[in-house]
């Protein structure tokens, strides 16, 4: 294989890694607050994608409104989800499974609303970034991949700076590392963890809306991408920032160049072999996340 | 009151049957009459959920594969190797029986979303396998051209409902038994029923291997019914149904998980109403049924036990 | 690990007593549930229902034609299953409009027509064609899919109502099934057109195929290769993929190290359409894409991007660039009813509707003489092309090449083969 051809292909799937990191992150932000798994992440990255079909294509709004409008959105939307229907069950002490069940039924839930709102068929929208590939030294180069590198990079540097800088961010990683102490430090710990859901779910949206253009949008696309993410994350380390980036890319690029060099109809077997192995081995992940590293 | 409450309980599995039995006579239009064979069949792995679940506590998002293992055993050997449908519909269960139990190793360390996303992996791991291995499934050809244990319409039915009636009794009895007990114990505190003397490997290995045993002989009954197979029936989106009816039904509860199969299989399409938006009202009866199963539990108790249950602050230690 | 073992055992503390009291209520709930199951389940069954497995024969004092259409109405097939349905649609509205027809004996028939969502998936075709079956229809329309076919067809069989289904594989007329038809030519004149315009209308010298894991897909790559050798052609690179893939770089950039001129890409509309795009965003855009009827589909051009559709050629009965008078008024006719642009999917099943009319109008609604006219059509003409049943049970006989151009399908080759 050709230098340029390992180029394009490692480009490739760092692109889809970085769709997988993001949802990845959206995991270890609520399980670090909440100690909650949340199986519905890749339906709630889907919805978030035809909240933005619908603002950017079927209302034609331009672009960044309809970017924010979304984001937004789907923000108000995992605040209400916390508030309302997971803060009450933490809060009561319910069994962990039963919540845990929760966001599969959660999942469930979506996914048929997703369908039944905007139909079975594959939807999408123009690339804001462009259609056209670049060539640079015999590798194409499709804008959106360097567009999709610096919104997460911006958005994984935004998350640090917001979670360490602001009180707010302070605050929520109080409530995720001791709770009581924070709780009775004057912190309101509800809050805390529905904004924790609400950084959550505009991820989400926000992954959701820069896979569309790439990916076509169907109603089973959050199961799809949602076990990729369940391997980045456990993988790189649940709970750690830098396992969900690192996971996630990992496992874009692992596929891709499974696919290429060995054969492409058993990628995903490839994955979930990976993944049961680290689970067996090493569950932590690559970056056991220490206390202090938590989010 | 234990008693009597067995006893009703029991009562109330016999009148399920005999009402059951009527269907046939009743001059039941055929497809509905082949939903509730469906459902019936589908009882069979919910109520091995049941057990996995309700009684041991081991969540598994990947029972199709199960289902599809026993289904494919059966097909297999019964149309390419030409064996007596009776003897594929006793070593099918054995097959997925044999692979459920390596699905329980992961289980002695792994626990919570670490196991769940285990058995995720492990259903799309055997659905992926049944896709490409043309040669003995067929691949996305599928497989056809299954014949039944039963080739008898009535026949097959009466079969099936004898049959669930004694898998929901043997899995009364076993919640009662020394075994059942010891699920429950691991269920409740896996490190207290270790100091015990639990056997926790042991027992966590049982229940897989029972669970998957269920699974394999409802997936050996699909085949019969559907008389073809394809992957596309052994997907993630079943494994998920199959964990719907189990909770709607009450997850440690055998009757419900009886009743749940039934309705979320058959309801609609026999009381001919909501078939397209039956996923999306289900799920939202599991959430609401999840969310408020605490409330209803705490009135309950407060009647029983006279005492205001606290509620304690920062819920997410 | 250890913080999680710890708040799972305070989860798990009134874990024994809360069950109690779950299964109190659940139990009561439950009962509840279960009886009022049972008692619908009695009264639909006495008062709706025909006997399970019951076959009945139609007499003659039958005023309807009842035909029973299984398409795909949800699953990745949906998107031209709404226009499968339409164009059948608007047969049966034709025909009842104008007072329905004239049996063998003088009786006004009509048409009752029903169309049941087989999900585009194999198995719960199975499911639809029995629901299907269980309105006893004088004849059925579908499934889409060969799957779905291959799945269902015994139900038919057994019920005895002839079938029209779909274009699928060629498999699905070698069933040793008498009742099933098909609304699609033999494969083995399918593909060959597709390699023919290659050929001798772009000068390809080194294809390349992709195919997705499905009998449909496969089987056209497997008559396609069966072609190659009359032209001394050769694939260069031959690549698979599982239906829901999202992303075909590995495969379009090995394709492209070999160096092919063109591929063939077989699949279904999502993925077609997904793989013409990504060949373009890889540098691939000069490399001619030979494809067939799912990506014929409106809804593949719009998952590929217009742009990126230049050139594109497909396999199909049903251009609408063809010039043919007749083509084009059905083209219009139904772009206008349905206000949207027709694909060369199955709106032969207009024609079907018809086909079934005047087969009726001959015997009457007796199921066994249905298909038996079915099985000796000759030279039917249609709206859309000229029909007759092979002894497969295939109806269709021409085939075309179309081109994707500024927008627009046009032809460029169309044959008529014997039967």
């Amino acid at each position: 294989m050709s230098l340029v051809t390992f180029v394009q292909l490692i480009i490739q799937g760092l692109n889809m890694g970085l769709i997988y990191a993001l949802a990845a992150l959206g995991i270890s932000l609520i399980w670090n607050a909440t100690s909650l798994f949340n199986f519905s992440q890749g339906d709630l990255l889907t919805i978030g994608g035809y909240v933005m079909l619908t603002a950017f294509s079927y209302l034609a709004l331009p672009y960044p409104v309809a970017f924010l409008i979304t984001v937004v959105v789907m923000g108000v939307a995992g605040y209400m989800l916390s508030k309302g229907y997971f803060y009450p069950m933490f809060k009561q002490n319910f069994n962990p499974q039963i919540i845990l069940i929760g966001t599969v039924a959660l999942s469930i839930f979506v996914r048929n609303g997703i369908l039944l709102t905007w139909g079975p068929d594959a939807q999408t929208y123009a690339n804001p970034f462009g259609s056209k590939a670049v060539e640079i030294l015999g590798v194409n180069i499709m804008p959106h991949y360097i567009w999709n590198v610096v919104i997460v990079a911006v958005l994984v540097v935004a998350l640090q700076m917001f979670l360490r800088g602001t009180v707010i961010g302070i605050a929520m990683r109080a409530v995720a590392q001791k709770p009581v102490a924070a709780s009775l430090m004057g912190v309101k710990v509800e809050q805390m963890v529905s904004m924790t859901f609400l950084l959550s779910t505009g991820l989400a949206a926000i992954s959701g809306l820069l896979v569309a253009p790439i990916i076509p949008l169907i109603p089973e696309m959050g199961g799809l991408l949602a076990i990729k993410a369940f391997a980045a994350v456990l993988i790189g380390g649940l709970g750690s920032f830098a396992g969900a980036l690192v996971g996630g890319v990992i496992i874009g690029i692992a596929e891709v160049l499974f696919a290429t060099l060995v054969v492409s109809t058993y990628k995903d077997v490839f994955i979930f072999a990976v993944l049961i192995l680290f689970l067996l081995i090493r569950p932590g992940g690559i970056f056991k996340a220490d206390i202090s590293e938590k989010v | 009151m234990g008693k009597a409450f067995g006893f009703f309980k029991k009562n109330i599995l016999l009148i399920i049957v005999l009402l059951l039995a009527l269907v046939p006579v009743a001059g039941v239009p055929s497809y509905q009459f082949y939903i509730i064979e469906r459902g019936l069949q589908n009882a069979i792995i919910v109520l091995s959920l049941v057990i996995l679940l309700g009684y041991t506590g081991l969540l598994s998002l990947g029972h199709a594969g199960l289902l599809a293992v026993g289904a494919y055993t059966f097909g297999i050997l019964t149309v390419t190797y030409g064996i007596n449908p009776w003897i594929a519909l006793m070593v099918a269960p054995v097959v997925a029986a044999a692979l459920g139990a390596l699905l329980g190793i992961p289980s002695f360390k792994l626990s919570g979303p670490f196991l769940v996303v285990t058995t995720i992996a492990f259903g799309e791991i055997v659905r992926i396998l049944i896709l490409n291995w043309e040669k003995l499934t067929g691949g996305p050809y599928g497989l056809g051209g299954i014949k039944s244990v039963i080739p008898s319409a009535k026949g097959m039915y009466y079969f099936l409902l004898v049959l669930v009636f004694l898998v929901s009794v043997a899995t009364m009895r076993l919640s009662k038994s020394r075994i059942g007990l010891a699920f429950k114990a691991i269920k409740e505190d896996e490190v207290a029923a270790e100091v015990m003397g639990v056997n926790v490997r042991r027992y966590k290995l049982l229940a897989f291997t029972i669970s998957s045993f269920m699974a394999g002989l409802s997936g050996a009954l699909f085949a019969c019914l559907t008389n073809y197979l394809n992957p596309d029936s052994f997907t993630f989106a079943e494994s998920a149904t199959y964990l719907l009816m189990v909770v709607l039904g009450g997850m440690a509860n055998v009757v419900g998980a009886v009743a749940s199969a039934l309705g979320v299989t058959a309801l609609p399409e026999v009381l001919r109403f909501m078939v397209r938006s039956r996923m999306v009202v289900y799920s939202l009866v599991l959430l609401l049924v999840i969310r408020y199963s605490k409330s209803l539990n705490m009135k309950t108790l407060r009647k029983v036990l006279g005492k205001p249950e606290g509620s304690t602050l920062g819920g997410g230690e | 690990m250890h913080e999680e073992l710890l708040s799972y055992k305070r989860g798990s503390e009134c874990l024994l007593n809360q069950k109690g009291g779950k299964r109190v209520l659940k139990k009561k709930s439950v009962v509840l549930l279960l009886l009022v199951t049972m008692i619908a389940m009695v009264l639909a069954g006495c008062s709706g229902g025909e006997k399970a497995g019951g076959d009945k024969q139609a007499g003659g004092d039958e005023q309807v034609l009842r035909i029973a259409h299984l398409a795909p109405l949800t699953g990745s097939a949906a998107s031209y299953g709404v226009q499968i349905v339409q164009a059948a649609k608007m047969a049966v509205e034709e025909i009842n409009e104008a007072g329905g027809f004239t049996g063998p004996n003088g009786e006004t028939i009509k048409i009752e027509y029903t169309e049941i969502d087989e999900t585009s998936n194999s198995a719960s075709a199975i499911d639809a064609a029995r629901k299907a079956v269980s309105l006893d229809p004088h004849a059925m329309l579908g499934p889409n899919r060969s799957g779905g076919v291959l799945a269902a067809h015994s139900v038919w069989q057994e019920a005895k109502i002839p079938t029209i289904t779909d274009g699928t594989s060629q498999d699905t007329t070698r069933q040793g099934n008498p009742y099933t038809f098909r609304m699609q030519i033999s494969s083995e004149y399918w593909m060959p057109i597709l390699v023919k315009t290659a050929v001798e209308k772009y000068d390809v010298k080194k294809p390349a195929v992709i195919y997705g894991l499905n009998d449909y897909s496969k089987a056209n790559w497997v008559a396609t290769e069966a072609t190659m050798p009359e032209y001394e052609l050769e694939p260069v690179s031959v690549q698979t993929y599982n239906d829901g893939d999202q992303d075909f770089s590995a495969q379009l950039i090995a394709i492209r190290d070999s160096g092919a001129d063109a591929i063939f890409v077989y699949g279904y509309t999502p993925e077609c359409g997904k793989i013409i795009r990504q060949r373009t965003e890889l540098g691939m855009g000069d490399v001619l894409v030979f494809t067939e009827r799912a990506s014929t589909d409106p809804a593949a051009v719009e998952l590929a991007g217009a742009e990126n559709f230049e050139e594109v050629v497909t396999s199909t009965t049903l251009s609408p660039g063809d010039p043919d008078p007749k083509v084009q008024a059905f083209v219009k006719k139904f772009e206008e009813k349905y206000n949207q642009t027709i694909s060369g999917t199955h709106v032969n099943h207009y024609d079907s509707v018809y086909i079934l009319k005047s087969i009726v109008e001959k015997v009457g609604l007796d199921r066994e003489k249905i298909r038996e006219e079915l099985a000796n059509l000759k030279d039917y003409e249609g709206a859309l092309a000229v029909y007759g049943s092979d002894e497969e049970g295939n109806l269709v006989h021409h085939m075309a090449t179309q081109v994707f151009r500024n927008g627009k399908w046009e032809l460029i080759m169309k044959e008529e083969y014997d039967y």
